[in-house]
């Protein structure tokens, strides 16, 4: 289970900071967009706002959180966190270009011997029939349109 | 015709054999996925959405209302069996379910809570038939100021109730506004923020932003936690309550539906307010208030009927004023929209066979629920054993199956995979996720609201406090904002005083 540890005000304070950013990020992008008036506000008009408070509620979230201070730490990303989240990034980029029972056996087999803790070659197992399993539930069964990708069948 | 008469013509498009199975399928797939702990209501039901596009749009919402209720239901039987709640609403049963548990009475405790669930959720059904048509006629007066101010403050009750503190609610709210705003303005058909794409113009895409921060966000956060043990279920005939048992409970389920009633109407985390309001009358008025916490019948019976009777309840808002109160009902409100369903004042005239159907297959997935859950509970337990190595991969391809077929858009996917790492840090550092979600579904009408308003009153801004009802919202707003402030200052000061 290990993984990255940070006191929970400076993470707290990290995430205020970020909204803030978001909020900085959202007034400039409103910024070209008609704002119209008070009285007859145009299209820019409440991004602009919004980009404002959140600056603000951002900023006001990061000074709580450095005024807490109390030591408390949060465990963040696990191993395990970690490579199910960096799988399912890949899987969802390679899930139309390569089809989705190549891309899901894939997925499953990483995620099967990573988290289950399986063996390789029984992960590689579980994985590729799973996926055959899902594509005849939601493919052929309940009729979702599945991504073919390199997948002949 | 009068409600009952529409009620007989609901239970009609209830009772035809397809949406009878998918009543069923959907109170069995939300037990589960209410006894699995971290898969709550609103991960199941947005599983499940995109499988809902093929059905018509009562069939749709009378599947997800019945995975909203099974999932209040199945919430119950870890807290009870393992003082794990399955879901947030179920923290107060574990109190005294599993203290019940311990000595031998579970099956009781199940029982009770599964009788109580039964005739909670049938009194706010009631109530729904009775307050619903009342609300939608008064409706139809209100003009888009008053809308406007309507949703501004069901979004402040919600920064008040939420569970993390009021200035990281705000920017919970703020944020989902924001996210709002992507898309097609729909004054002006000005393209905002979508940087040339045409999937975009639609807006970011609801059910991959409330798979991503609901879905996959606890799954990635259940991956940080250890595996629970799995308990021995009850047998069945452990599961008929005793006599004094019965007598303790009766009058507290009758309590916890009338608390869980209000309660629902009250927009933001409603099911887990009403458990804690019902738990703590009960423990005030009971003669041996000294039993709870020592597995006090009344402390499991009041509070899991309160939390069924929510469930109606919160319909209201959601089908009569097209406000979802909880982030579940904003699943609702999604599939009635992709259905071209609007919900609000206008919907029982309109689409009667939804609005009645769905209370008609509220009544009857009560009765499957109670019938599923006493003699199934032992299968619903034996889910647990299922390791999370094995479920959280499974759930995640469902993640990206259920995104991918609403559109067939990598950007969807994009979407996915961004709000769950957003929906997991937020959540580590205790911002709760569901006002975001409440916000970007209410974003784009209040900001309509907002603007026509604004347009039919040539830029005075009194509109919003004219007529009366702007006025009764714009008190309630105040009292709202003057709480709000009043929390968010005693906050800085405690902090400022403990800071060394």
């Amino acid at each position: 289970m290990a993984g990255l540890s940070l006191p929970r005000w400076a993470g707290d304070a990290a995430v205020g900071v970020a909204l803030s950013g978001a909020g900085v990020a959202l007034a400039i992008l409103a910024w070209p967009i008609p704002r119209g008036s008070v009285g007859n506000p145009g299209p820019g008009f409440m991004p602009f706002v919004l980009g404002l408070a959140l600056v603000g509620l951002g900023l006001a979230c990061a000074v709580r959180a450095l005024r807490e201070h109390d030591g408390a730490a949060v465990a963040l990303a696990s191993r395990k966190t970690a490579v199910c989240l960096l799988t399912l990034l890949a899987a969802a980029l390679a899930f139309i270009p390569l089809g989705f029972v190549p891309t899901v056996a894939v997925m499953l087999s990483i995620l099967f011997a990573v988290l289950a803790e399986k063996p390789w070659w029984r992960a590689v197992l579980y994985g590729c029939g799973a996926s055959l399993a899902l594509d005849a539930v939601f493919e052929r069964v309940l009729g979702l349109g599945l991504p073919a990708g390199i997948w002949p069948f | 015709m009068d409600s009952l008469g529409y009620l007989m013509d609901g239970f009609a498009v209830a009772f035809t054999a397809r949406n009878l199975l998918l009543c069923f399928v959907g109170c069995l797939w939300g037990t589960a996925v209410g006894v699995l702990p971290g898969l709550g209501p609103l991960a199941g039901m947005a599983l499940l959405l995109p499988l809902t596009f093929k059905l018509d749009p009562a069939g749709a919402v009378i599947m997800l209302a019945g995975i909203f209720n099974g999932a209040m239901y199945g919430g119950s039987t870890t807290s009870i069996l393992m003082r794990i709640p399955g879901e947030a609403a179920s923290v107060v049963t574990c109190i005294d379910g599993y203290e019940m548990a311990k000595r031998g009475r579970a099956g009781a405790a199940l029982t009770l809570s599964a009788v109580g669930s039964f005739v909670g959720g049938t009194i706010s059904i009631v109530g729904l038939m009775a307050v619903g048509p009342l609300l939608a006629d008064a409706m139809l007066s209100v003009g888009p100021a008053a809308e406007f101010v309507l949703m501004l403050t069901a979004l402040l009750v919600v920064s008040v109730v939420s569970s993390s503190p009021p200035v990281k609610t705000l920017a919970m709210i703020v944020l989902g506004l924001a996210l709002g705003t992507v898309g097609m303005d729909q004054l002006t058909a000005w393209p905002r923020f979508t940087f040339g794409s045409l999937d975009l113009t639609d807006g970011l895409n609801f059910v991959a932003l409330s798979i991503g921060l609901f879905g996959v966000s606890e799954i990635l956060l259940n991956l940080d936690e250890a595996t629970p043990a799995v308990p021995k279920a009850p047998r069945l005939r452990e599961m008929l309550p005793t006599a004094q048992e019965i007598r303790e409970a009766a009058p507290a389920v009758l309590r916890g539906s009338g608390v869980g009633f209000l309660f629902g109407l009250v927009p933001g985390v409603s099911h887990i307010i009403s458990t804690f309001v019902s738990y703590a009358i009960e423990k005030k008025i009971s003669k041996t208030p000294e039993k709870f916490g020592h597995g006090a019948v009344a402390g499991v019976a009041g509070p899991e009927t309160a939390n069924n009777a929510t469930t109606g309840a919160s319909m209201i808002p959601l089908l009569v004023l097209g406000i979802p109160a909880i982030p579940a009902t904003a699943i609702l409100l999604s599939a009635l929209l992709i259905h071209g369903v609007q919900p609000g004042p206008l919907l029982m005239s309109e689409h009667p066979q939804v609005f009645w159907g769905l209370i008609a297959s509220l009544y009857l997935g009560n009765a499957i629920l109670v019938i599923l859950n006493l003699p199934l509970v032992s299968i619903f337990v034996s889910l647990l054993r299922t390791p999370m190595g094995v479920l959280a991969p499974l759930v995640l391809v469902v993640c990206l199956i259920g995104v991918y077929s609403l559109k067939a858009s990598p950007l969807d996917l994009a979407i996915l995979v961004a709000a769950g790492v957003g929906g997991y840090l937020l959540r580590k550092f205790s911002y709760d996720v569901a006002p975001l979600l409440l916000a970007f579904v209410l974003g784009d009408r209040m900001e309509l609201s907002f603007r026509r308003a604004l347009t039919i009153s040539d830029g005075d801004w009194w509109v919003f406090v004219q007529g009366p009802a702007a006025r009764v919202f714009l008190v309630v707003l105040a009292l709202i904002g003057g709480l709000q402030l009043a929390a968010m200052l005693l906050g800085w000061r405690r902090t400022g005083a403990a800071a060394p």
